[in-house]
């Protein structure tokens, strides 16, 4: 309809596409935004339209430029059981108890399982260790940098 | 304060909370909805739409619904983990408020249900995989590339395993000699002994 080659208007429509996402993902201004657009020798109102284009539409891309970002395995779920070994071939009367473990993870919508076991003596030193990590969000050092992240 | 369903800590404060949105629905009613929750938490199929009719009295919002059935599904569940009588239960329940005739139809659902419960809640727990079954064929081989004449028996077994995560059956493939399945025998025969004499 507008009379113009196959490859005109595919290149238009990336170099929109860059402007839009480029400008979102930065977050400029409307006054850097027109001052970058006047470079390309625009008229005025095209000028305009295109700044009403990035205004209405930023909110939307960074949304969805935010869910690209890589993500590590979060924590899904812990199943856990206590076993006691009482004997095996090669010894009898045994006391040995185990905790069987299988953390359950999600990795972009896909979920994952790793099994673990533990004697309870490692298992109270990782409670330990994880305890200690939650303490430091209470310390001064931590504390300072959220309340500035507020 | 400690709660013995909760396992000897303090009540989830959601659970707290929607105590009184029990309340708001007749006793009766609510034995009803019991019913249904157990059945969801025996395996079976939840009826989400006579829930509804049942709650429809109460004139609750679709979240309360929702929060009604998980704060059952919570009470009765951990009841079961922690092996909690029903009269306990009961005590415990009205400690944090809710009225007598419902915490005692709410318990009386429970005390039919409690074994069930528990055995299901016993084969949901962690296992990694479970034998499904043994096939066994006893070969004898006669000759082979390497000696004229053998004359050997060979066991063959296959272990049908299945593995609990995707509920898939893997076959593993076993051959022995007869003197080391022997020794295979003696030795699970001494573990049979040692199970029979825990259980």
């Amino acid at each position: 309809k507008l009379n113009i080659g196959f490859d005109t208007i595919q290149h238009g429509i990336e170099g929109l596409v860059y402007l839009l996402t480029e400008s979102s993902k930065l977050m400029i201004s409307e006054v850097d935004f027109q001052d970058s657009i006047r470079v390309l020798g625009f008229s005025d109102e095209l000028n305009k339209s295109l700044l009403q284009l990035y205004l209405d539409n930023r909110k939307e891309i960074r949304s969805i430029l935010g869910e690209l970002a890589p993500r590590l395995p979060s924590y899904h779920s812990l199943e856990w059981r206590l076993d006691v070994q009482l004997a095996s071939r090669s010894l009898r009367q045994q006391i040995k108890p185990a905790v069987t473990m299988k953390l359950r993870l999600n990795q972009n919508e896909d979920p994952t399982a790793q099994v673990l076991q533990t004697d309870p003596a490692t298992l109270l030193h990782l409670i330990q260790q994880l305890e200690q990590a939650l303490g430091e969000m209470k310390m001064n050092h931590c504390r300072r940098i959220a309340r500035n992240m507020k | 304060q400690r709660f013995r369903f909760c396992g000897d800590l303090d009540c989830p404060d959601w659970v707290l909370a929607e105590i009184s949105t029990l309340a708001k629905i007749s006793s009766v009613k609510l034995k009803l909805i019991c019913a249904q929750v157990l059945r969801d938490l025996l395996g079976e199929a939840i009826e989400y739409e006579k829930i509804l009719k049942l709650t429809s009295d109460a004139k609750l919002e679709s979240g309360d619904v929702k929060a009604t059935i998980a704060v059952l599904s919570f009470i009765l569940s951990s009841a079961a983990k922690h092996n909690v009588d029903s009269e306990s239960l009961s005590s415990e329940l009205q400690q944090l408020g809710l009225p007598k005739e419902h915490a005692s139809g709410l318990c009386r659902s429970y005390e039919e249900k409690q074994s069930s419960l528990q055995d299901r809640l016993r084969a949901c727990s962690l296992r990694l995989s479970q034998l499904g079954s043994v096939h066994w064929r006893v070969d004898y081989t006669l000759s082979s590339s390497e000696l004229q004449e053998v004359n050997e028996p060979l066991v063959h077994l296959t272990f049908n395993v299945r593995d609990r995560e995707c509920e898939k059956m893997t076959a593993v493939p076993v051959t022995l000699s007869a003197n080391k399945f022997r020794v295979l025998l003696a030795e699970l025969k001494q573990a049979q002994t040692l199970m029979n004499t825990l259980l």
